[in-house]
């Protein structure tokens, strides 16, 4: 094509040459500058280093028994006290933060490729596909989540894996109900015609303009998601369903402590204040990345 | 004009949708036009009439009801797929809201290149230079290829568009209320630039909009549609001097003209009540339930009056057009 020189110079307009932004670090600011979430991102941070360092290293051995005096309170060796066994409550606490983190982030994985896919097909190719997919949807919402989670953890045995796959099992729905409404939504939008009168094929469509302009929700459904099963394992683990002990689980440690909250609370309220830390800065976290990531809906 | 074959040839189409327990929104009932390669039609109506529905279907975004779409001799309506999807090079559109029709997560040299990438075009350096090249052409620094929509104003944004519908140098393209979102100042700004990469590029435009005026200035050829039927065609000039529908009567009357003496001494003809629901559109002439020269209920409650001809290169659909009164 010819360039047109009369029409280049006459329309050239001065744009004001200011910085460089995507929408992402545009939301990368807000985010910065919603406290609560900062504090909360510095928590999260720590306590992934904590479960990462306890891979290596833990002040005692967290299934040595009788390192002292059983039901002792927190003393200078033992910053947090020990259990019913006399084992060193710090190091199975650093110890199950990493089932928490394993089971809140493995859960969410799973959650995300079934909840997208499902509810990019339902969303996108509509019709009898996505009647079927909601049908499915509405049934799972209607069965007891408890009720699922035991059944799966009693079949299929008390392992990490099978706990992520359960507790994922009754999330999976929240996550393709929210695709699928964003795909919904978004199919009908100019740019998305724009691209298919350009000669944009069905994958390029669902990939380049769908499923980025539906990142926003999702991660956000995905971090509130995170909160709901740590707290999902750690009432598995407290009904003694969770993962098989040594591995310390915060919901067996305060299950464990239970009987003795009223001669030693220690041992309840070490995992209870670690785990309702936990949950708030997911949450906290949750609600600034949807403030940061859609300005509009800020309540 | 009329010796000419016409680039796009549209015959009864009908588009219907679905409104739930068996009723349907009959947006655009049997159309047929055509439109000849260089020229601008100019396509308005109110809001709700068809009209971008029309542009849609023209493109095949939207599938026919019924009907046939001949581009070029090759009836669209029966092509699907990869054979479908090769024609879409040939038609384009730009769309209204500038705002929604880029995505926001793609860049501007992205979103450009997309139709090229599509079609296998171009590659590496000479598909970059084709996207610099492009942002010359409507107006825009060749530099801002990495930057985001979000980063330009709208009328930046609409030239954007216009440089996507370029891209594939198509032979027509289908500008559904192109300027309507637009401040007053950047409207001429884009009109000007649509019409000299006309003549640049030997497209040919179908330009949809709700007002005459916009569109007196870059038709050749106007067509006036109400309630999903086109109710008058005419050279554009003609049809401003000599309107044959009451219909197209009272939109030109509804242009203010920037002169307070001769506005106030006109005669504006009102149109009474809302547009009738197109899920149960009038009988006979759809227009009757508003005109103010219908004869009820014969013929224009029980007849369907038809698109003839009134005049050279005049069509009108209405029984008593010689009773349309003079334009101001």
């Amino acid at each position: 094509m010819a360039t047109a020189p009369g029409i280049t110079e006459k329309y050239i307009e001065e744009t004001l040459a200011h910085e460089q932004t995507s929408l992402w670090g545009d939301a990368w600011r807000r985010l910065r500058r919603n406290r609560l979430a900062l504090v909360s991102t510095v928590f999260l941070t720590l306590l992934t280093l904590v479960a990462i360092i306890a891979q290596f290293w833990t002040p005692y051995s967290y299934y040595a028994q009788g390192l002292g005096p059983i039901y002792q309170s927190p003393t200078a060796q033992h910053w947090l006290g020990l259990d019913q066994s006399g084992r060193d409550i710090l190091s199975r606490l650093m110890l199950g933060a990493q089932v928490s983190l394993k089971v809140g982030i493995g859960t969410q994985l799973v959650v995300i490729v079934v909840g997208v896919i499902v509810g990019l097909v339902a969303g996108f190719y509509r019709g009898f596909l996505d009647t079927i997919i909601s049908t499915v949807i509405n049934i799972f919402y209607g069965i007891p989540d408890l009720l699922v989670a035991l059944t799966l953890v009693l079949l299929l045995g008390r392992s990490l894996a099978i706990i992520i796959f359960a507790i994922a099992f009754t999330q999976w729905m929240n996550m393709a109900r929210l695709v699928r409404g964003q795909t919904l939504a978004l199919r009908e939008r100019e740019f998305v015609e724009a691209a298919r009168s350009g000669g944009a094929k069905a994958s390029k469509i669902i990939f380049r303009h769908i499923l980025p302009n539906a990142l926003g929700p999702l991660i956000v459904q995905a971090t509130i998601g995170i909160p709901m099963a740590i707290l999902f394992e750690a009432f598995l683990s407290f009904l003694g369903l969770g993962v098989p002990p040594p591995t310390p689980s915060w919901g067996a440690m305060a299950a464990d402590g239970f009987h003795a909250i009223r001669i030693s609370p220690h041992i309840v309220l070490a995992p209870a204040i670690a785990l309702s830390l936990t949950l708030m800065a997911f949450n906290f976290l949750g609600d600034g990345l949807r403030d940061a990531l859609d300005p509009r809906q800020k309540r | 004009m009329a010796e000419r074959t016409p680039l796009l040839r549209a015959e009864k189409v009908v588009k219907h949708f679905p409104a739930g327990l068996g009723a349907s929104v009959k947006a655009v009932e049997n159309v047929s036009l055509e439109i000849y390669p260089g020229e601008t039609v100019g396509l308005v109506g109110e809001s709700g009439c068809g009209k971008s529905t029309l542009g849609r279907l023209i493109t095949q975004l939207l599938p026919v009801t019924s009907g046939n779409i001949f581009f070029d001799g090759v009836d669209l309506t029966k092509l699907r797929g990869e054979k479908l999807r090769q024609y879409r090079r040939q038609l384009q559109m730009i769309f209204q809201d500038p705002y929604s029709s880029l995505n926001p997560r793609m860049t501007v040299g992205d979103i450009i290149a997309e139709p090229l990438e599509n079609f296998g075009l171009l590659r590496g350096r000479a598909k970059d230079q084709r996207v610099q090249e492009l942002l010359k052409i409507v107006g825009l620094n060749p530099y801002f290829n990495n930057r985001y929509p979000h980063e330009f104003s709208g009328g930046q944004r609409q030239r954007i568009g216009i440089a996507r519908a370029l891209a594939l140098r198509p032979k027509l393209i289908v500008a559904d209320e192109p300027i309507s979102a637009l401040d007053v100042s950047i409207q001429a700004q884009i009109i000007n630039l649509m019409e000299d990469l006309q003549h640049e590029f030997q497209l040919t435009y179908l330009f949809i909009a709700h007002d005459l005026s916009v569109v007196r200035h870059i038709s050749d050829r106007v067509m006036v549609m109400y309630l999903g039927k086109i109710v008058e065609v005419a050279d554009s000039i003609e049809i401003y001097r000599n309107p044959r529908h009451p219909y197209t009567k009272a939109l030109l009357s509804a242009i203010p003209i920037p002169d307070p003496e001769i506005q106030s001494k006109r005669r504006i003809v009102a149109l009474a009540g809302e547009i009738p629901s197109p899920v149960n559109p009038p009988s006979g002439c759809r227009f009757h339930t508003r005109c103010p020269i219908a004869q009820l209920p014969t013929p224009c409650a029980d007849q369907e009056p038809p698109l003839e001809q009134k005049a050279r290169d005049h069509r009108a659909a209405c029984f008593f057009s010689e009773k349309v009164p003079v334009a101001v």
